[in-house]
């Protein structure tokens, strides 16, 4: 039994265990050695969550996110996923499979012209057998919605639905984890929304872990949790709407709460008794009780 | 510029559309080779004919593969005319001045544009029915052979494979930054060689640094997708040989034998060489 | 200095099997002094549209006149694009990937060397320009702008067109990418050179908010025909089909569009958090008294 099996296993036990731990992980580029780019950052990231890693850009976000599957090595610290070291040559491959990366840019993470080709390139590097690479596509392609496209080529595609062959890309891997690093900046609203469902489905129904990199404030509100970053560090975390409520704090770094979380806060600091919300229906609810 | 794509594939679903892209580029190199066999005109018939049925069979538009002369026609218009007052010894058809053209020359000549033409039509109805992917696939499983001898198939076929990707992409981004030197104020159509040269580098470098960041990220991109080179990969298409591969081979193999024979028998026809 | 727009349609490669209407009967006018925004979704035809304005794309049929310049002329040989390319400065998508030049300064006198001026005006321009968007002239002029931050590397190139000293300045999606604080500070950027050098200011975005937070008028686009024309504050009135097009309209704007279909009676005109505020406590307190 892997170590991976292992602490799929014990998932049912009521014992939480991260799928991704950070110890006191600091990090700089070889280019700027004085600049830490990540200063004693401790995180855990646990099976089955949807979390969401905010800041702006230069705060450290990305390149946690290359942290987290080997492409970058701490400079001090460690970073264990399902209790593999990164760190080490040999886990390599096991913590990718496991771990699908997905990056801003739609147009620069396919290999080929043709779309069910490129899903299957994650599968062929790992060497999986033929008739299983057919069946993984086919899934990958149909858990993101784009399966009548398989024998196209992405050209004509839109943003979003390109984004999606990536995640499919990622996905015909048979990841645990999926982390979105920034996948949502470049695309128009249609797209983020589209980017958005399939992340939600993927963590509700294949149980999937996602770790939504992104400065859409307004995307953090269908999180788990929220963690936000400023100049390397983790500034604050907690539930959405835990760290929302503190939109002064958020103010300080230059970041705020989303609109419908905004005008709750400050109605409420006006006296106003208003519940909690999330949507923009829950507040019109509750702004309807009061006028 | 959006909708260019690269080679000139005509999507249609005919049995030479369906052939083993191996076998279309193994064939189309013999008929390359048996084209330099062919010397005289009822030969050059049985090629035309051959053609002809299997541009029917493609369904691709003639037009299409005529298309495909058209950039070539120069150099073959070149060729003839040297070709032409070239022949020094003969039967006199012709003569002015100092000119003199021989009825030997100028069955040369005919030939050789003939061959010329074929020659390129030939490739032309290959690319037009294949895919770049399947021709990338093909030529990478015809060279596998060569892994034995580390010849990198593996790495060949796959940078081919994502200049596919990306030559309409940044084909595009050179679009987007032509216009936007365009717009603040820079002139690509006037002034000697040199300055419009010089106008290119504005266009040049923004492409380079661009071409330069897409790939890094691509390289990220395969890395977290498990990418480690051809050793231990698999391959989801199976290439197979199928019913109608066997009868292209067949047929073919008869095209051969009918060149052969009438350069065997039928010589003495038309007086050449 | 008002672009005045005459049934202008325009087709992709036209004749052909993949023809593409992008404009069709586009007719209105932008006046001059006006901010005027233009939403629609990918694939709407804003961005040909306002290609049209600078003669990068050629006009096909129908009328445009821009600032004076007529370039609906059959003969586009007659255009004056020196002068046109001078009035009308262009901001592309990501702008920052036509840097070209080793170093800020040479960069941002590309356009007007092009335009021809004389070596202490080209110099004079581009010192200015840097400093109106916000960078000090001094440390960045020699440094390559390949170096620079994200943030100003838009800022350069930005620059790049403020220094054509453009009557109009069009804007393609100025703020894409970018995060919020990089968004704000863009956004205040465009308005300060509204005040200071291009009166007429066009700006696209696909962020409804932002659009309507800056825009005197704005026009939606969507299939390649203008469907709206309004000023913001009555744009969401129509909020059930800007969303059938595809369209997000500000968060804001929703929740009143909940609270009308709840029969309450909130005005359309309000679509920022501020204005929200100021309006819901005043309802809220007068209803308590």
């Amino acid at each position: 039994m892997s170590s991976v099996d292992e602490i799929m296993a014990g998932a049912d036990k009521p014992v939480k265990r991260p799928v991704i731990k950070v110890e006191n992980v600091s990090f700089s580029y070889p280019s700027d050695e004085s600049n830490l780019v990540l200063q004693d950052i401790n995180l855990e990231v646990f099976r089955g969550e949807f979390l969401a890693l905010l800041g702006h850009n230069g705060s450290g976000k990305s390149t946690l996110a290359k942290l987290f599957n080997g492409l970058l090595v701490p400079l001090t610290g460690d970073i264990e996923i399902f209790g593999l070291n990164t760190a080490y040559e040999e886990n390599e491959f096991k913590i990718r499979r496991n771990i699908g990366l997905v990056f801003q840019n739609p147009d620069n993470q396919m290999v080929t012209t043709i779309i069910e080709d490129d899903v299957a390139f994650g599968p062929e590097n790992v060497g999986i057998p033929r008739n299983e690479i057919i069946e993984r596509v086919r899934w990958a392609l149909d858990a993101v919605g784009m399966s009548a496209y398989a024998k196209g080529t992405p050209t004509r595609l839109s943003g979003g639905q390109k984004q999606r062959i990536a995640i499919a890309g990622v996905l015909a891997l048979k990841p645990k984890v999926i982390v979105l690093d920034e996948s949502t900046a470049m695309l128009d609203p249609r797209g983020r929304r589209e980017v958005l469902a399939v992340a939600k489905r993927l963590q509700k129904e294949e149980g999937i872990t996602v770790i939504l990199i992104t400065h859409f404030m307004e995307e953090a509100l269908m999180a788990d949790r929220v963690v936000v970053l400023d100049k390397g560090k983790v500034y604050m975390q907690g539930k959405p709407l835990e760290v929302f409520e503190n939109e002064e704090a958020l103010k300080q770094i230059k970041l705020g709460a989303p609109p419908v979380i905004s005008l709750k806060n400050r109605l409420r600091e006006m006296g106003a008794s208003i519940n909690d919300v999330y949507t923009e229906g829950e507040l019109a609810k509750e702004l309807g009780k009061l006028i | 510029m959006r909708e260019m794509t690269f080679g000139q594939y005509y999507p249609a679903e005919s049995v030479i559309h369906k052939l083993d892209p191996r076998l279309k580029i193994v064939l189309t190199l013999a008929y390359i080779v048996t084209i330099f066999f062919v010397n005289n005109f009822l030969a050059f018939g049985v090629v035309f004919i051959f053609l002809l049925s299997l541009v029917f069979l493609s369904s691709v538009p003639i037009r299409m593969i005529l298309k495909a002369v058209r950039p070539i026609m120069y150099i073959i218009i070149f060729t003839a005319i040297l070709n032409l007052f070239w022949g020094v010894d003969g039967t006199r058809v012709w003569n002015w001045w100092f000119i003199t053209i021989y009825r030997e020359a100028l069955f040369n000549t005919a030939l050789l544009m003939l061959r010329l033409m074929f020659l390129v039509m030939g490739p032309a109805l290959l690319t037009l029915t294949t895919t770049p992917m399947d021709l990338t696939d093909g030529i990478e499983r015809l060279l596998s052979p060569l892994k034995v001898v580390r010849f990198p198939v593996h790495e060949l076929a796959l940078v081919m494979s994502i200049a596919l990707r990306f030559i309409p992409i940044l084909m595009e981004e050179t679009d987007k930054i032509i216009k936007a030197q365009k717009s603040r104020g820079a002139n690509f159509d006037s002034g000697n060689i040199f300055k419009r040269a010089a106008a290119l580098i504005p266009i040049l470098i923004p492409l380079f640094v661009s071409a330069f960041r897409r790939a890094e990220e691509l390289a990220l991109a395969m890395d977290s997708r498990c990418y480690k080179g051809g050793k231990g990969r698999t391959r989801m298409k199976l290439l197979k040989f199928s019913l109608t591969d066997f009868l292209a081979v067949l047929g073919f193999i008869i095209f051969v034998l009918c060149i052969v024979a009438i350069r065997v028998h039928f010589m003495h026809i038309i007086p050449v060489h | 200095m008002s672009i005045v727009i005459n049934n202008l349609n325009y087709t992709y490669s036209p004749r052909t099997n993949f023809s593409k209407v992008a404009l069709k009967d586009i007719t209105f006018e932008i006046k001059e002094g006006e901010f005027f925004g233009i939403i629609g979704h990918t694939g709407s035809g804003k961005s040909t549209l306002i290609q049209h304005f600078n003669a990068l794309t050629p006009v096909q049929s129908g009328e445009l006149i821009v600032a004076g310049i007529d370039l609906s002329r059959p003969k586009t040989s007659k255009i004056d694009f020196k002068k046109l390319r001078a009035t009308v400065g262009m901001v592309f998508q990501y702008p920052e990937y036509q840097l070209f030049d080793a170093t800020v300064l040479g960069d941002v006198s590309f356009g007007p060397k092009n335009l021809g001026l004389e070596k202490d005006e080209i110099l004079e321009r581009a010192k200015q320009a840097i400093g109106l968007v916000g960078l000090d002239y001094e440390s960045v002029k020699d440094k390559s702008p390949f170096e620079l931050s994200g943030g100003q590397k838009r800022r350069v190139a930005i620059a790049g067109v403020i220094a054509m000293k453009p009557q109009i300045l069009v804007l393609d999606e100025p703020t894409a990418g970018l995060d919020p604080h990089g968004k704000r500070e863009i956004l205040d950027l465009i308005l300060t050179l509204k005040e200071s050098v291009s009166k007429t200011v066009i700006m696209i975005s696909h962020d409804m908010d932002e659009i309507a937070r800056l825009s005197d008028r704005v026009a939606v686009l969507a299939d390649g025909q203008l469907q709206y024309l309004l000023p913001p504050s009555q744009l969401f009135e129509k909020s059930d089909s800007l969303e059938k097009m595809g369209l997000d309209i500000p968060t804001i704007a929703r929740v009143v569009k909940h609270l009308n279909e709840m029969g309450k009676n909130v005005p359309h005109d309000i679509f920022t958090v501020e204005h929200a505020v100021e309006y819901f406590s005043k309802t809220i307190k007068n209803k308590n008294q």
